[in-house]
């Protein structure tokens, strides 16, 4: 039977007010995404990108054309079922982490759960398992000061992966990491992508995401200059 | 309840930040009760000496008697009824007579005026017994400022003049019998006291009294006959309430400064707070929270800061309260001689009133005060801050 895609764009235009003139981020953009697909965005700095990913994760409006998001149109939703939208079915995943600070990995990892009105105990359970699964279940409680880069970034999957959504966005998951640590963590989603068929987006000019990727959609100027299946340089036996 | 958590959570972990915005509040919390309770335990003495001293349950006032006009007073004295007697007679009101006269302490004159009240009386809280003392003088009572303006010593004699009824003049020598201490300037500068018999002797006056003090609380008849005109205690203490309220007002100025202070202080924290944690604002509203409840996490923020104020103002503000509530506050000599009927310690007085208004006026206004610049995240958009834009 025929996927149905869970992401649909058609003509999707996005512009911003750049003085007197404007600035157009994303120029038709025509795309289907699928269930369970390990996709990159890619392109230079100022291709789209983020700005695409933004779009699908209803933190930012189209200005025209449309975008579907699990059968939601998101130049339809106000902010408070874009905000619906992302707490059940979307999770971020940030260059620079955007963990709480004064929280502890236990509890930056459980605030989506807590969004979720999770009981304590399905919490406690769920935050252990995403730990556990990352492998970073001995920092529990500290705080994301008294952690390294690669483990930041592993709390900020684990935070992403917790509620188990649909979508997991991530924006330049590996800039901030070193070699060794970017092919660990796109390891671990590459096994979560299997295991629980959830999409990955990415937005990354980083060739090593690039290794990994199962489709990659090439932006330039904002337009799609190139969207091809491809079978991943490195997956999950190999590194 | 999430947003109480995490806003608590929040508050602890910014550390030194928060403490010291909770112990400016604390203080600004602290000094408006203790401000305001000594405003009111000043009021609540004055009136209190007033009561015990002078005004009683309120007074039966012969018509003419004008507390502020000196020149009428020696016709402001009439026969007591047989209704007011019987009052008199049940230990229910203790009648005292006014005339005015000059008193020659050490060579010089002041004008006085020269009251009689009955020795053995205990409503009033004048001690008086010592003008029974058998003396071939008259005996005397006075005050410890009339003391100390005239430099009258107990046992001192002094000649006192005065004029009867029927305005022939007429002079004696008395005796001071006591100096009483009384916090109450209204029964003590330029005044001398002596038996009521005794000073209606003097005045040729039996039976006559200038006015009747009713005992605390007094609930009899207040219709007597038409020469005595009952004064209610409300009426009594009409100009002191007054006085009152000027000083409550007077000390709101206070009030307000000290929570300008405390608010300012937050409210330059709220500001630079918000400035500072855009991303995480951004990464909230991405993970799933509503633009308005991220608002209100910041707004819970700042009003608990009030809260955890009041906490600590509690801790060290109770006890030091409760101490000066007790022990009072020592005043200076001086006070007296403003005309407050003040004893030499104030004891500060709080009621419910002001402390449920004062912690009810504080959270009102910290919670404003954090909304306000919480307000500012309605323009925060996540996808500017998440990619670090702003």
């Amino acid at each position: 039977m025929e996927k149905q895609p869970i992401i649909k764009t058609r003509q999707l235009f996005k512009h911003y007010e750049m003085g007197e003139g404007k600035f157009t981020a994303l120029a038709d953009v025509d795309l289907d995404i699928e269930k369970g697909e390990f996709t990159g965005v890619v392109g230079p700095s100022g291709s789209g990108k983020t700005t695409l990913l933004n779009i699908i994760g209803a933190l930012d409006h189209p200005s025209e054309g449309s975008a579907e998001v699990l059968g939601q149109k998101i130049e339809k939703l106000n902010s408070k079922e874009a905000a619906k939208l992302r707490n059940y079915n979307i999770g971020f995943i940030f260059q620079s982490y955007n963990l709480l600070p004064v929280y502890t990995v236990f509890e930056n990892v459980e605030l989506p759960l807590l969004l979720l009105k999770k009981s304590k105990k399905e919490r406690e359970q769920m935050v252990k398992d995403a730990l556990d699964w990352l492998g970073i279940l001995d920092k529990i409680d500290s705080r994301p000061a008294q952690l390294s880069g690669g483990e930041r970034q592993r709390v900020s999957v684990a935070r992403a992966m917790v509620k188990k959504p649909e979508i997991v966005l991530a924006d330049e998951p590996t800039a901030n990491l070193d070699s060794d640590n970017a092919h660990n963590i796109l390891q671990m989603m590459l096994e979560l992508n299997n295991e629980l068929d959830t999409t990955f987006i990415f937005a990354s000019h980083d060739y090593k995401v690039k290794q990994y990727l199962r489709r990659m959609i090439k932006l330039k100027d904002g337009r799609v200059i190139e969207d091809q299946e491809k079978t991943p340089e490195l997956n999950m036996s190999e590194e | 309840m999430l947003n109480f958590k995490l806003a608590l959570k929040n508050l602890l972990g910014a550390g030194i930040r928060t403490w010291l915005n909770v112990i400016v509040l604390s203080v600004a919390f602290v000094a408006i009760i203790w401000t305001q309770g000594l405003v009111e335990g000043m009021n609540k003495t004055t009136i209190n000496n007033m009561k015990r001293t002078i005004y009683g349950g309120g007074q039966f006032r012969h018509q003419n008697y004008d507390p502020y006009d000196p020149l009428t007073i020696e016709d402001s004295h009439g026969s007591l009824t047989n209704k007011l007697q019987k009052i008199i007679d049940k230990n229910r009101a203790v009648p005292i007579l006014i005339t005015r006269g000059a008193l020659y302490p050490h060579g010089r004159m002041k004008n006085i005026l020269i009251k009689g009240i009955p020795p053995k009386q205990d409503l009033l809280d004048m001690p008086m017994e010592n003008l029974s003392t058998e003396t071939e003088y008259i005996p005397a009572v006075i005050g410890n400022r009339m003391a100390s303006q005239t430099d009258l010593k107990p046992n001192d004699i002094v000649t006192v003049r005065w004029r009867d009824k029927d305005g022939t003049f007429d002079a004696a020598d008395i005796q001071i019998v006591n100096i009483m201490k009384t916090p109450v300037p209204a029964v003590d500068n330029g005044q001398i006291w002596v038996s009521y018999k005794k000073l209606q002797e003097m005045m040729n006056t039996k039976n006559h009294a200038t006015l009747v003090v009713t005992e605390e609380g007094y609930t009899g008849d207040t219709k007597v006959s038409g020469v005595w005109e009952f004064k209610s205690l409300d009426y009594l203490l009409r100009d002191l309430r007054e006085i009152a309220q000027m000083k409550t007002v007077g000390s709101s100025f206070m009030y307000l400064l000290l929570l300008l202070m405390g608010l300012l202080a937050l409210f330059d924290t709220q500001v630079l707070s918000i400035f500072r944690r855009k991303r995480e604002i951004g990464t909230l509203m991405a993970l799933g929270m509503e633009r308005s409840k991220v608002i209100s996490l910041f707004t819970l923020e700042g009003a608990l800061h009030g809260i955890l104020a009041f906490i600590v103002g509690g801790i060290w503000g109770i006890p030091l309260m409760v101490w000066t509530a007790k022990s009072g506050i020592a005043l200076p000599e001086l006070m007296g001689d403003f005309g407050l009927a003040m004893a030499s310690s104030l004891y500060p007085s709080y009621g419910w009133k002001l402390v449920i208004g004062s912690i009810i006026l504080v959270l009102v206004s910290v919670t404003i005060v954090s909304y306000l610049p919480a307000r500012r995240i309605s323009d925060v958009e996540p996808k500017d801050v998440l990619s670090g834009r702003e």
